[in-house]
């Protein structure tokens, strides 16, 4: 077969006139390689190297030695690379083991886990039947239920926990309901295990919901009929046929609450009480407290390691099976008419979507109020509140829009090029890198880059950039899931023929290609813009001072007690968000009108 | 691979036939992916100005040969040449063809007059002069700058005007019907005149009625323009109406270059013969000669065939498959020549071939007559111009089947798979 080749070169020489065929290809190729497109990738690969790969290492490598380690100082700096190989040949398990089994991080692991597990339990029965009133029955009121149920995901954890001390703690407006109506003292401590698990599987909910509803849907509803016209009664259908198909989503959806509620900060840190020892919360003290890279660094390993597995487990289960996604869509769908069944469901959601509705609804009636303690209602009105916020306090406004636009330009960027690499160039590496950010809870994100660049020669701790750079990293895979889809829309025709009408690769894919993927860019810019100003983790830890957004001084009035400034930004951050996402279906829609 | 000897010799004769002028020449081209090779080893020569058709059936390789030729394939061996210059390693815009795809792969967010206008801006776009690029870019950010461009708009309008679509450089692509949207993909191929236009089934994604209508419409265009074209598809219908040469392909290999006609009346083999067109295809072994003809035996029955003189003439005793076209074979009744069977002479004195049998199926397509008929050398199909009702005949009637001497073909087996 190498006859045929060595000939193809002496023509190609002769054809024209090079020198060498051999040469001449290689130096082709390298044309090829190196053009814009080619040198995008390679700094999209040395961005991802220098914020989370080298970060996540040095965390590795600080849990190993017991000590900070600054492994992009030591690249440039021969002082700093000779104290770093000191401290490397220290390395040992034996730090690791002896960190992780520190009687305070035991019972941190342990508490966290079992958190986890009594959220994703609670969470996952209680969705259930309303997944599948949604999914597979005419039950009444289904689209006003169906809003209601997705109103949490807008409200950070943060809020919902403060809302429930609103409402349940000790000179809370249900705390006093319940002891003019007889009890005694509160319902249940809100500062406890089970205010948190309250306030997750009430604002978590909607992350199980959604894919159920999408697994109920996929599951064929004529197994069901069948099940019923050969004599089955009631629930039996239900738990003969129609879980059994749906379990493989059902289980998924277990699975991923139960890593979210792991490694959420937002209630865990705003209600924990100083004898509850959750991991999220001993490494946040770890950092902000002590400065314990160590403990911190192995902390946040665990928690990585945690969610990892969890994360494994579920593409395990949904390997195959085509849905596990948001917008599960069966052919046409026979409902469950029956009127019992349908009004219990309705009533059943009714009653599930209450509590996180009147949460919000303390928050914003606690937003317009001076006084409001032990009583049902405000003793008095104020709108100072929002004075406050839309006074001095708009610099945290601003700053959140900044920052979140600044993490979404670098999203569009960075998801537009990779969703191309990926999607075209069949780049697994990149595909592989950009799930890492979905292991990996905001806090370990924020801690790793901290320890990295909190120290010279790069120090980027302080300044906007990083933040920027920690909520971009993190959000990444909501771009490209929506971005992915678009894509694979495109053929790859139109960039052919774009190509032998005489365009670049990089002209063919900014004019072809990008103008095409535009839907799912600005579906995935709002999922992006709304989850960075909503975001806790990152932000408590990473904010510098010049740059606190608004979810920052949520976090601190909560911490100081400052309920009614908490509220009113609250509000506002909520309202802001709504907003968004309302213009962005708007937008979205139109495009996919025209 | 042991190839047979006949198609071996075929193709040298036609490389060094074709090779004084060849203005696409394709020499040992190969292209393999992973385990499968799409492309085996293909040779091809064509003319300038010429209409020419890759034929064959799905997955045969045609696609990958006119991805080679664009130049979004590397072959893995082998040798392009287009106008005499090898375009070896050469990106696909510096190989001066132009392409229509099968679904058209027009750019839906720009109109049709940027769709059109595309390969020019490209040209701007990626040619010196600051203000040059600066207007292209903007032209491709904005329709109303595009439109206002005189240079532009002449060449557009032209290649508009050459499709039949002046006028319509404002709408968008999701308002044109398929077969504007097809022309709009042709004036965009031809806008930068290539010497080659490549086009990769581009009829297949229209409805019947329209894609006979644009067959012509393309050839018209094609003779208008005078370009060097290659057509891909494995509708032998378009091919033949449309090509000068028709290149057929089978599992990666060229079968047979030749006309249109050439291909119906002579392939190059059984698979070919069954490919194109419908045919009889019967199983004989040829048991002698005599002046100008050959004795072909069919399960006893004795069959004569005018051989010509660049035909290839089988051996005594060799096997071979006889081929006969439907329309060749005259239907008579029995009763016309006395009783049935043996050779029927009639007028003349060349050998005449007479098969007796009996009507089984009768299809009246109104201006064809079609007959299945048991003979005792299996069932013939054969095709008649109608002609009035009293021709017809009837399931069950015996006939005699009169099959011209100069339309029966001898064919040598292939022997690949
Ligand atoms: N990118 C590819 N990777 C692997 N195999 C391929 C690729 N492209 C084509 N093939 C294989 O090469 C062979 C020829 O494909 P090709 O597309 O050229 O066929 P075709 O003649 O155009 O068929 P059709 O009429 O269906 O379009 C097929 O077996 C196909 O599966
Ligand atoms: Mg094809």
């Amino acid at each position: 077969m190498t006859a045929p080749v060595t000939q193809e070169r002496a023509i190609a020489g002769q054809g024209n006139a090079a020198p060498a065929g051999g040469k001449r290809g290689r130096r082709a190729r390298m044309r090829e390689r190196l053009d814009t497109l080619g040198l995008l990738r390679v700094l999209i690969w040395a961005f991802f190297t220098i914020f989370l790969l080298v970060p996540l290492l040095s965390l590795v490598v600080v849990s190993l030695t017991g000590q900070p380690a600054n492994l992009l100082g030591s690249v440039v700096d021969g002082t700093l690379r000779a104290t770093n190989l000191e401290r490397l040949a220290d390395a040992s398990l034996g730090t690791f083991a002896d960190t992780v089994t520190r009687p305070a991080y035991v019972s941190a692991l342990g508490n966290s886990l079992t958190l986890a597990t009594w959220v994703a339990l609670i969470t996952t029965l209680m969705a259930m039947p309303i997944a599948y009133g949604i999914a597979r029955t005419a039950m009444p009121f289904k689209r006003t239920l169906s809003v209601l149920c997705t109103v949490p995901i807008v409200i950070p954890t943060m809020v919902g926990a403060g809302g429930l001390i609103i409402m349940f703690g000790r000179s809370g407006w249900a705390s006093e309901l319940y002891r003019r109506l007889g009890g005694d003292g509160v319902i249940f401590n809100v500062n406890s295990m089970t205010g948190i698990v309250l306030a997750m599987v009430f604002f978590l909910f909607p992350f199980v919901l959604w894919p159920m509803v999408a697994a109920f849907r996929v599951a064929d509803v004529s197994v069901e009929n069948a099940a019923m016209n050969l004599g089955a009664r009631r629930l039996t259908p239900f738990f003969t046929a129609t879980l059994p198909l749906a379990l493989p989503g059902v289980i998924s959806s277990a699975l991923l609450i139960f890593a979210i509620a792991f490694s959420d900060f937002g209630a865990a840190i705003v209600l924990a009480p100083p004898d509850l020892n959750l991991i999220v919360v001993q490494a946040y003290r770890e950092i902000a407290g002590f400065f314990n890279w160590a403990g911190a660094s192995v902390l946040v390993i665990v928690m990585t390691a945690v969610v990892a597995a969890f994360f494994g487990l579920q593409r395990l289960v949904l390997r195959g099976k085509g849905y596990g996604t948001l917008t599960g869509r069966g052919t046409t769908i026979e409902l469950n008419r029956s009127t019992g069944l349908c009004r219990g469901l309705a009533v059943y959601t009714t009653v599930v979507v209450l509590l996180p509705t009147l949460v919000l609804l303390s928050v914003v009636v606690m937003s317009f109020s001076r006084r409001w303690s032990s009583s049902l209602a405000p003793q008095q009105w104020t709108l100072a509140h929002y004075e406050r916020v839309f006074g001095r306090g708009f610099d945290n406004v601003i700053n959140s829009l900044i920052l979140g636009f600044g993490a979404l330009l670098l999203c569009l960027v960075l998801g537009t090029f990779i969703t191309y690499f990926v999607h075209r160039h069949k780049s697994t590496g990149l595909d592989f890198l950009t799930t890492i950010p979905l292991i990996v809870p905001g806090i370990a994100l924020g801690i790793a880059l901290i320890q990295s660049f909190n120290a010279g020669p790069f120090v980027l701790t302080g300044g906007a950039f990083l933040l920027v750079v920690g909520y971009a990293i993190r959000r990444l895979p909501y771009m490209l899931r929506s971005t992915a889809g678009s894509m694979q829309a495109i053929g790859t025709e139109v960039e052919e023929a774009a190509g032998s009408l005489g365009a670049s690769r990089f002209t063919a894919v900014s004019t072809v290609v990008f103008p095409l993927l535009a839907p799912g860019l600005l579906a995935g810019s709002i999922l992006v813009f709304v989850t960075v100003i909503k975001e806790t983790s990152l932000t408590v830890l990473m904010a510098p001072a010049g740059w606190q957004p608004m979810s920052y001084r949520i976090f601190e009035a909560l911490h100081r007690g400052e309920i009614f400034t908490a509220s009113a930004l609250s509000v506002l951050l909520v309202v802001i968000v709504v907003v968004l996402q309302q213009v962005a279906y708007r937008l979205t829609g139109g495009m996919g009108r025209r | 691979m042991a190839a047979e000897p006949m198609l071996t010799t075929e193709r040298v004769e036609y490389a060094e036939q074709d090779d004084t002028d060849g203005f696409l020449v394709l020499r040992h081209l190969t292209k393999r992916f992973d385990s499968t090779v799409a492309v085996d080893d293909v040779d091809l020569s064509i003319r300038q100005g010429e209409f020419f058709a890759l034929l064959g059936p799905s997955g045969c390789g045609k696609t990958t040969t006119m991805r080679c030729i664009a130049g979004f394939e590397q072959p893995t061996s082998g040798h392009i040449e287009i106008a005499g210059r090898s375009v070896a390693g050469l990106p696909p815009a510096q190989r001066d063809t132009g392409m229509v795809f099968q679904n058209y792969a027009l750019f839906p967010h720009y109109d049709v007059f940027r769709n059109v206008a595309y390969g020019l801006l490209m040209d701007h776009l990626h040619g010196s002069g600051v203000a040059g690029r600066a207007r292209a870019l903007a032209s491709l950010a904005s329709g109303r700058l595009a439109h206002r461009q005189a240079d532009l708009r002449d060449e557009v309008g032209r290649a508009l005007e050459q499709v039949d679509l002046a006028g319509y450089e404002k709408r968008k692509i999701s308002q044109l019907s398929g077969g504007q949207q097809q022309r709009v993909a042709l004036a965009r191929a031809l806008i930068k005149r290539p010497s080659v236009l490549l086009m990769d089934e581009p009829l297949s994604n229209l409805d019947r009625k329209l894609r006979t209508q644009m067959r012509y419409t393309i050839r018209d265009i094609q003779q208008e323009v005078g370009i060097t074209t290659i057509f891909v598809t494995h509708d032998q219908d378009e091919a033949m109406s449309m090509a000068d040469r028709i290149a057929l392909m089978r599992a990666g290999r060229i079968v047979q270059v030749t006309t249109p006609a050439e291909l119906y009346e002579r392939p190059a083999n059984p698979w070919a013969a069954d490919f194109v067109g419908t045919s009889n295809l019967l199983d004989g072994e040829v048991t002698g000669t005599e002046p100008g003809a050959v004795v072909v035996s069919i399960g006893g029955h004795e069959l004569r065939s005018t051989v010509d003189g660049d035909d290839h003439r089988p051996a005594v005793g060799g096997a071979c498959t006889v081929l006969i076209r439907p329309e060749a074979i005259a239907v008579v009744p029995a009763t016309a020549h006395g009783d049935a069977g043996g050779a029927v002479p009639s007028a003349g004195n060349r050998p005449v071939n007479g098969l007796p049998g009996r009507v089984r199926h009768v299809g009246f397509l109104g201006a064809v007559v079609q007959y299945e008929v048991e003979t005792p050398v299996g069932l013939i199909r054969a095709e008649h111009q109608f002609g009035g009702p009293t021709t017809l005949m009837d399931v069950g009637d015996g006939v005699v089947l009169d099959v011209p001497p100069a339309r029966v073909r001898l064919l040598t087996a292939e022997d690949e798979p």
